[in-house]
């Protein structure tokens, strides 16, 4: 798992091109659940997030993203939260992070 | 037009102008340096790339599977155009936005969610946890 690329779909930083990874996966699995055609933006984000972990790599959102997902589109949307959700790992904000002890009780860090 | 020229790498490839006027590309090209091949194409119709360099046909069943998973979260039909659909809008009223405001709708929903890093508090995390930054 350690060698395996990373992915942060951030707000900003989710852009392939000029697109919203995160807004044009959910508006492509949209149209795919209604039978319309996708448009290019659309097509390459569900294709980035569905390979993922077959071509080893491992995606992640902010919190906020899926804050935004779970108050805004599950409800609503279930397929499009869900499938996105379940394909990707939330990476939580801090300034420090303290590691807990292993179950040896040995700390990692001093 | 069916002419078939055999070119010799040197320091370089020349192609005469009258060839490429032959070809009625256009004015705009692009040059896509490919495993055993160079296209020459018209820049309005390059095709996209996939990502992880994936074919067509694998990415046509990556999608083909994305919608028959969609499908049957919803129990085998989409939801009428006329329900919610995201960020208190329904389906209809969504698809009737320009791209710009579906990102401004994005946008102002996601600010709802922003969380400054002053904010956060220190946590213990597990020991395999991993920095992003």
């Amino acid at each position: 798992m350690s060698g395996q690329m990373r992915l942060l779909l951030d707000k900003h930083a989710l852009s392939i091109a000029e697109g919203n990874i995160v807004r044009r996966y959910f508006e492509g699995v949209s149209a795919l659940a209604r039978g319309l055609t996708l448009v290019e933006e659309e097509r390459r984000a569900i294709l980035l997030v569905h390979l993922a972990r077959r071509k080893k790599r491992r995606l992640f959102i902010s919190v906020e993203v899926f804050n935004l997902l779970q108050v805004h589109g599950r409800q609503v949307s279930p397929a499009e939260a869900l499938m996105f959700l379940k394909r990707v790992e939330v990476l939580y904000p801090g300034r420090y992070f303290k590691r807990c002890k292993t179950v040896a009780g040995d700390r990692l860090y001093p | 037009m069916n002419d078939a020229i055999v070119l010799e790498e040197q320091k370089g490839l020349w192609i005469e102008e009258r060839l490429l006027r032959q070809t009625q590309l256009g004015q705009r090209l692009q040059v896509m340096v490919e495993q055993g091949e160079i296209r020459i194409l018209p820049a309005e119709t390059v095709p996209s790339r996939l990502p992880y360099g994936v074919s067509v046909d694998e990415a046509q069943t990556v999608l083909r599977e994305a919608r028959e998973e969609a499908i049957a979260l919803y129990g085998g039909q989409a939801p009428p155009a006329d329900q919610p659909y995201f960020g208190g809008v329904t389906w209809r009223e969504y698809q009737a936005f320009s791209d710009e405001e579906r990102q401004a709708l994005w946008d102002e929903l996601y600010a709802e969610f922003d969380v400054e890093i002053e904010a956060t508090e220190e946590q213990d995390v597990r020991p395999d946890a991993l920095a992003a930054g």
